[in-house]
């Protein structure tokens, strides 16, 4: 029988987890810190901005949805969503091309991989850290950040019944919350879903992957990736359409419905996102268990 | 146990550094691994360990393949660095998150060990100097109980008291069953403390015995003049006339001058057993 111990082990899992914190907590910790700083600069920045520079026009809906349902959903969704999708976007950059520090540099690493830990658990542990705990923190303290941003904000320029009704998991379920005022687009949904993914298991599989530099070298990878993905695109629409002078890099294709909302352009970039991902999660564990010193 | 077979290895796909290089060590020997700078040693327990992954051959210690660095495996190995990794804790916070991986951790031994180098618990790793974090490292990697112990350089650092702790403990802390394969190019650390001579120069192994057979057919001794003396195999000079190598005479066995040896071998001297 195969001895899936030599894989994975609660025990030992939960021993390597509770290692990794108390040798990291203070990084962690100070990391956070800096991060609510930031949210709560940005914040700010936001909310002052915006209500000095509101185009009216754009927020037709405010006065309607504001005395029928007693909240400014055109202020939420305009301000509040951008801002956390912009941040959590940069926070998971971040935090997943930060992972596997230990890899850094060789004094660490010989101790990091001669830890008597399995690869799949110290691979476990650093996307449970750097994706899903880094996530899952990220909504609560931008909930508690722009709560606390808005406190200051309101003391100096009062602005009644406005971020009211928003709760910690409005960014997730803003459409299904409020369906009379957004029209619900279950692709956007699962686009941004899907990107975000990508971004945090692409930085996870650079920080694998690369010794120095892990994070800038990965953002330097994926803007060849997307440069050659484009080339591969604009070379298609050549082979298949004819290009005037001007539009020598225009990608010109087909585009039809396949159901309602959803063409055959997003069905194109659903697919690359969530191919790539599904492709990268197991080459971060590969280069992992291949590492040498 | 340690099986190397045929395998190569270098840094560069030109340059090998191993070729063809075949290693077997049985269980329970403390080893002596020797060489100049840049002839290998730690390149070789880099391998061993499974830092380091060959291209072409076999390798199994402890009968498993190091590369694949499963955990039981891991949790019978301990390497040793010259410059080992020690993180911004104190000592007992260390030994409770990074003792609690290996499942045969002694915190008994640690403890005891921590005393004789004059090491405390509350005392913070990046704190100390780099021969206490070499001793503590030591003090760990023995209280791990693992069945293979690699020490690369662990006397450089340590003063002169300090190492004549190192070799006590070494010799009291080592169980019979386990191995202990100490690297080092200052042979004179490791007099009396280990049982058996690995000699690589060039990527190759040039020279390998146990000190009790070495001792049987050599004498190491000193003498004022070297010209009555027949058979000489080695000589150096020295302050007090010559140190010589020269076969067993009678049974008058004589310690072991490993730094002598070392250098006979070195020089490519005809040393048989």
């Amino acid at each position: 029988m195969m001895n899936l111990k030599k894989y994975f082990s609660v025990q030992r899992f939960y021993q390597y987890l509770k290692y990794d914190l108390v040798l990291n907590g203070k990084t962690y910790l100070f990391t956070l810190i800096g991060l609510c700083i930031v949210l709560f600069v940005v914040d700010l920045f936001n909310l002052f901005n915006l209500f000095d520079f509101y185009d009216k026009s754009k927020y037709q809906v405010v006065p309607f949805a504001s005395k029928e349902y007693n909240v400014n959903i055109s202020f939420f969704k305009k301000d509040y969503l951008p801002v956390f999708m912009v941040c959590l976007l940069i926070g998971l950059l971040i935090s997943g091309g930060t992972a596997f520090s230990a890899l850094r540099n060789s004094k660490n690493s010989a101790t990091y991989l001669l830890l008597p830990v399995s690869n799949l658990e110290k691979y476990l542990v650093q996307f449970l850290l750097r994706i899903v705990a880094f996530t899952l923190l990220y909504f609560v303290l931008f909930w508690l950040i722009f709560k606390s941003a808005y406190l200051f904000f309101e003391f100096f320029e009062p602005l009644s019944n406005t971020i009211k009704n928003y709760d910690i998991l409005d960014p997730l379920f803003i459409y299904q919350k409020y369906p009379y005022i957004f029209e619900v687009d279950y692709f956007e949904y699962f686009m941004f879903i899907t990107i975000f993914l990508f971004v945090a298991i692409f930085s996870f599989a650079g920080a694998s992957f690369y010794k120095k530099y892990a994070l800038f070298k990965t953002i330097f990878t994926f803007a060849i990736l997307a440069f050659t993905v484009f080339l591969l695109l604009v070379g298609f629409s050549h082979l298949f359409y004819t290009h005037g002078e001007n539009d020598f890099f225009q990608i010109k294709c087909m585009t039809y419905d396949l159901s309602k909302d959803f063409s055959n352009k997003d069905f194109y970039l659903l697919t690359l996102f969530s191919g790539f991902s599904l492709l990268l999660l197991p080459l971060a564990y590969f280069n992992l268990k291949e590492r040498e010193v | 146990m340690i099986a190397i077979e045929n395998i190569s290895f270098g840094y560069t796909k030109k340059k090998f550094l191993f070729k063809d290089f075949n290693f077997t060590q049985e269980s329970g020997n403390i080893i002596g691994l020797l060489g100049e700078n840049g002839a290998g040693k730690s390149t070789l327990l880099k391998i061993i360990s499974g830092l380091l992954n060959v291209k072409q051959g076999n390798i199994l210690v402890n009968n498993a393949k190091p590369i694949k660095r499963e955990p039981d495996f891991l949790s019978d190995i301990f390497l040793v660095d010259d410059t080992p990794f020690l993180p911004a804790l104190t000592i007992k916070t260390y030994l409770n998150i990074y003792g609690a991986l290996y499942k045969n951790f002694d915190f008994e031994k640690m403890q005891k060990l921590l005393t004789d180098f004059q090491l405390t618990e509350n005392q913070k790793l990046q704190k100390i100097s780099h021969g206490q974090q070499k001793k503590f490292i030591i003090a760990f990697a023995l209280s791990t109980n693992c069945k293979l112990l690699l020490l690369d350089e662990p006397t450089n650092g340590l003063d002169i008291p300090s190492k004549k702790i190192f070799r006590k403990v070494l010799i009291e802390s080592v169980a019979e069953n386990q191995t202990v394969i100490i690297s080092t190019h200052q042979v004179k650390d490791v007099e009396n403390v280990i049982d058996k001579i690995v000699q690589i120069a060039d990527g190759k192994i040039v020279f390998e015995q146990e000190i009790f057979k070495i001792t049987e057919k050599y004498q190491f001794q000193t003498v004022s003049s070297i010209a009555n003396l027949e058979n000489v195999k080695y000589y150096e000079k020295n302050p007090f006339g010559y140190k010589v190598i020269v076969p067993v005479a009678g049974n008058e066995e004589t310690e072991i001058d490993i730094e002598l040896l070392f250098n006979a071998i070195a020089n490519k001297a005809e040393i048989n057993l």
